[in-house]
């Protein structure tokens, strides 16, 4: 959605939840993104909802678990959804816990909690994150044909360019895709 | 040390620290080794994991000739449990140890921790 829309919409109905180095409203059907530190006209905290208070800052479990069950089965998003979570259980040796995939047009953006191994939880607790990181992003990089390959199946679209990134505390991944035009699939859901 | 000095040295199998060593690892790493053996020569302990338990993104990734990558991570582990993999040397001994190494072998798969021991104390230390 373009950022003017998002603009236009009742405040209430769009939160802002930071995930990496962007800003990810949802509460609305396709996610929107700003720049970290980007104003939203007529935005201020006292306008918020107080059910949102905070949220600006940090993930709560609760918005998750909210946003999971928006999910609908047998959508195109939970599908891919499905597809990330089981390529990362059957290459990796454990899955994410959860995973929800956000459609923007011809963007797929995947956020996958949990599923850090042994080894990795390991050396998370002496703060290598940085290690953990680059074997991740190599890892991504041997995967990128199988990956790339399940979204195309799925939307009918080719990826133009697709890229992936991990953060901790609390750990979620992120697969992200660029397709050439939005999923050619029909809506089977009122939020897919 | 003379080198005759060495050939007087014995070589004693640890096989409870061996074991010990093995559980740390499956329970730090998620995977184990298939062998293991754990020797005191001298001032110094090694002990091998042999035919290491590979996980699935490290086979993955070995097939994909990524081995460095497989090897980095390992590496770099050891170094992390290294306090954990000390205590259970000196546990065992009752010597201090001042060093440890360690190193992967991608083919075949093995480990080899090596451990430098402070010098056994004498009757009257």
């Amino acid at each position: 959605m373009p950022l003017g829309l998002a603009a236009a919409l009742p405040l209430h109905r769009i939160r802002y939840l930071v995930f990496g180095n962007e800003y990810v409203g949802h509460g609305c059907n396709r996610f929107d993104w700003m720049p970290v530190g980007g104003s939203h006209p007529g935005m201020d905290k006292a306008a918020e909802p107080d059910d949102h208070a905070g949220a600006k800052e940090t993930l709560l479990q609760e918005d998750w678990l909210r946003d999971a069950r928006a999910e609908p089965a047998g959508s195109l998003r939970a599908a891919i959804s499905n597809a990330m979570v089981g390529l990362k259980k059957a290459y990796y040796g454990k899955g994410p816990v959860k995973a929800k995939t956000y459609i923007n047009d011809n963007i797929i953006f995947c956020v996958l909690q949990g599923g850090l191994t042994r080894n990795e939880e390991t050396l998370l607790s002496v703060g290598e994150e940085g290690l953990i990181r680059q074997f991740r992003l190599r890892f991504q990089e041997a995967m990128t044909t199988p990956t790339t390959k399940a979204v195309e199946e799925l939307t009918g679209r080719n990826v133009l360019a697709y890229n992936s990134q991990i953060v901790f505390h609390p750990d979620h991944s992120f697969e992200i895709f660029v397709l050439d035009g939005p999923p050619l699939e029909q809506p089977s859901g009122p939020d897919r | 040390m003379t080198g005759t000095g060495r050939q007087a040295e014995q070589l004693e199998p640890l096989p409870k620290l061996a074991e010990e060593l093995l559980r740390i690892h499956r329970e730090t790493y998620g995977k184990g080794a298939h062998e293991t053996r754990a020797y005191l020569l001298g001032n110094s302990v090694v002990c091998f994991l042999e035919d290491l338990e590979l996980l699935p993104n490290e086979e993955f990734m070995l097939e994909r000739e990524m081995a460095d990558a497989v090897v980095e991570i390992r590496q770099r582990y050891q170094e992390a449990i290294g306090g954990s993999f000390i205590a259970a040397v000196e546990r065992a001994t009752g010597r201090r140890v001042t060093s440890f190494l360690s190193r992967m072998s991608v083919d075949p798969h093995f480990v080899v921790e090596i451990f430098r021991l402070a010098p056994a104390a004498g009757p009257f230390d």
